[in-house]
């Protein structure tokens, strides 16, 4: 993975923030002026940490460039309120912003959250830890283990397969994965999670998860 | 230019043409009556003579009659005489005398129309007029009367007169308008210099007491809008005063011992005046009336928010999870009032709990609405809190928001965010204790499309 470019002109600011980055294991370059980034700097480039107010060239105009030429993943750090400008650096190809003042893990996992796209997985085939599901054939396995599932339990898993490792909501479930005219009620679905359970077995992936619904357990927890 | 001069101009403005108007009227009549009584002493003398005597030597000279000018009046001497030359012209308008001007055709046109007497502008200073005498086969059918045209000057103290009237009127009439207009100018800048010194109101029911009245009514506005915002800075500098204080006695403490607990409270501090200085800006803003319509994705929103309280939940020990749907959640709002908005729930949720407690963001769509849930299981608020949030604008007190009792300037700003932008706030208590907080507002409907595209994919997918 290449190098994450903190483009930062405070001098106390930017030097915790290369040291949080490189504590979470990142390589880090840090500028402390704004300046025209060639093409052949940005293909060693991860990330790019963005402050917007800098001497040289502004940040936005980085920005700008950066994305006349790259797809580079570009977090803004800013300490305006303003609302225009965060708006402004979204449209201009910003992912992310990060508003100061701000605590070093939030900087980190708004870090870690781009250098992990894409989450979704489209795909039909999802694999996450022991448990295969095949979206074409409309068929699981749990440790090589075939499951023999419903339509809605094949449905809810896949739903929860897809996004393994986040919460999906009970009214997100209901609306989407279970038959709107005949079973959606909140207890349906806690009949239909109890019975995948039990079918998954004693390493049972599936969470419930406090005031919003469950989750698949993923292999890395984020 | 002052106002007194701009009225004395548009008066004279206005009395002068009306003048000028009045002569040339004045002038006219006085022409008018000179030509009837020109055609009718000429009828008298010549009537017959022209019937009975109408011979070479009689139509071959010059008549001269002397006439009174008629009427009196400004534009004509009284008194005066005036000296008539008559000349007699036969039916085609044929002269005898040698010194009688050429007949005007226009004149024999209208004799010739049917009129007993026309009148034309002739050579000089003079009016040519032709009057009917006898029938058409005479050679005196026509005495040609030349008047001469002679005026008057136009009389300086007729003119003098009304301006100098309608001036002084003007000038009387200005003078205590513009006492007033001075002294109601006196008096807001002298309450620029000094705030405590309010415009006096004028009690007269004219324009100009409705404007002193308008200026009272602005400064007294001005004047609790300044007390509202000293109080409130008064309140935030007390409550941004005591974290501070906290914290440099946690910091003091940590230089003396290692402690984590300590070090973990300064942490608390120090997170609890960052989202203070947040709500201080967004507050600033709500007060301007600074929102700034745009469209942006609740998803990442909720993301930053979620990660940003991650660390501070963990210290706490307050389970913290988000559910956001699949698909992108467009939205029109302000994005910065929206994220704060969002910070002060979640903020509330993970600070006003216990070890072991749970807090939970969860986003969803509803038809064409979002719910945006921020749901904890800490104490929960009373009934009498949630009324007091729902009562927007009381700014100054809401900023004591410290005590686990009181989330006041955190809620009462999520309630204005969303007043602000049409979106409601529900407060629920949630069993067997805590709080839920729902925003609900409408998706940007350009955007239902897209939406609706992403579910597609997951429900074929």
């Amino acid at each position: 993975m290449g190098a994450i470019l903190v483009i930062e002109d405070d001098e106390a600011l930017g030097r915790q923030v290369v040291q949080q980055l490189e504590q979470a294991g990142l390589s880090v370059v840090w500028w402390r002026k704004g300046r025209r980034i060639d093409e052949s700097d940005l293909s060693e480039v991860a990330l790019i940490v963005l402050d917007l107010m800098l001497p040289g060239l502004p940040g936005l105009d980085i920005l700008k460039h950066v994305r006349e030429v790259s797809d580079v993943p570009v977090l803004v750090l800013s300490a305006r309120q303003d609302s225009h400008d965060k708006v402004r650096a979204l449209k201009l190809g910003a992912d992310d912003y990060v508003t100061k003042p701000f605590w070093p893990e939030e900087l980190v996992e708004r870090v870690r959250a781009r250098l992990r796209r894409p989450v979704l997985q489209r795909s039909p085939h999802v694999q996450v830890g022991a448990l295969t599901v095949d979206g074409d054939s409309r068929r699981a396995w749990f440790a090589e283990r075939e499951l023999e599932l419903t339509r809605s339990e094949f449905d809810l898993l896949a739903a929860l397969a897809r996004r393994a490792g986040q919460p999906v909501s009970r009214r997100w479930l209901l609306a989407n994965v279970l038959d709107p005219d005949r079973e959606a009620t909140e207890r349906t679905l806690d009949v239909h999670v109890s019975r995948l359970r039990k079918k998954l077995g004693d390493g049972s992936q599936i969470e419930t998860v406090w005031g919003i619904g469950y989750r698949l357990r993923s292999g890395d927890r984020s | 230019m002052s106002l007194r001069w701009r009225l004395l101009l548009t008066a004279v403005g206005v009395v002068l043409p009306l003048l000028f108007l009045i002569v040339w009227g004045q002038r006219a009549v006085a022409r008018r009556m000179t030509d009837d009584l020109v055609a009718a002493v000429v009828r008298l003398q010549f009537e017959s003579p022209a019937r009975d005597h109408c011979e070479d030597a009689f139509r071959s000279r010059k008549h001269v009659l002397v006439v009174p000018r008629p009427g009196g009046g400004p534009f004509r001497a009284r008194g005066q005489e005036m000296r008539v030359d008559v000349f007699f012209a036969g039916p085609s308008g044929l002269t005898r005398a040698a010194d009688a001007p050429v007949v005007a055709a226009p004149l024999l046109d209208a004799m010739r129309g049917g009129a007993d007497a026309s009148v034309a502008r002739g050579q000089g200073n003079t009016r040519h007029m032709l009057v009917r005498l006898v029938p058409e086969d005479n050679p005196c059918t026509f005495a040609l009367a030349v008047i001469p045209d002679v005026e008057a000057p136009l009389p300086i103290p007729f003119v003098a007169a009304p301006i100098l009237v309608v001036l002084l009127a003007v000038l009387i009439g200005v003078a205590p308008l513009v006492r007033r207009i001075r002294a109601l100018t006196m008096a807001v800048r002298a309450w620029r210099a000094d705030g405590r010194r309010r415009p006096p109101a004028d009690n007269s029911s004219d324009e100009l007491g409705e404007l002193s009245r308008a200026f009272r009514d602005a400064s007294d506005a001005v004047a609790a809008r300044e007390r509202d915002l000293r109080e409130f800075i008064e309140n935030v500098s007390h409550d941004l005063a005591t974290p501070l204080s906290v914290l440099q006695g946690h910091l003091s403490a940590l230089a003396a011992r290692h402690d984590p607990e300590v070090l973990r409270q300064a942490m608390n501090e120090a997170h609890y005046m960052g989202a203070l200085f947040g709500s201080l800006a967004v507050t600033a803003k709500l007060e301007a009336g600074g929102a700034v319509e745009d469209e942006f994705d609740l998803n990442p929103v909720v993301a930053r928010v979620v990660d940003r309280h991650r660390a501070l939940a963990r210290r706490l020990g307050v389970s913290l999870e988000s559910a956001v749907p699949e698909g992108p959640v467009p939205v029109s709002g302000d994005l910065t009032f929206t994220e704060q908005a969002l910070t002060n729930l979640v903020g509330n949720a993970v600070q006003h709990n216990r070890e072991g407690g749970h807090a939970a963001v969860v986003l969803d769509i509803v038809g064409d609405e979002f719910t945006l849930r921020v749901l904890d299981d800490g104490p929960g608020i009373t009934d009498a809190e949630v009324e007091r949030v729902a009562q927007r604008g009381e700014r100054g007190d809401a900023a004591r928001s410290r005590h686990p009792a009181g989330r006041g300037l955190g809620l009462s700003i999520v309630a204005r965010v969303a007043g602000v932008q049409k979106w409601e706030l529900l407060l629920s208590r949630q069993e067997p204790s805590g709080l839920v907080a729902e925003l609900r507002g409408a998706l940007r409907v350009g955007h239902m499309a897209e939406a609706a595209a992403a579910y597609d994919v997951h429900e074929s997918g």
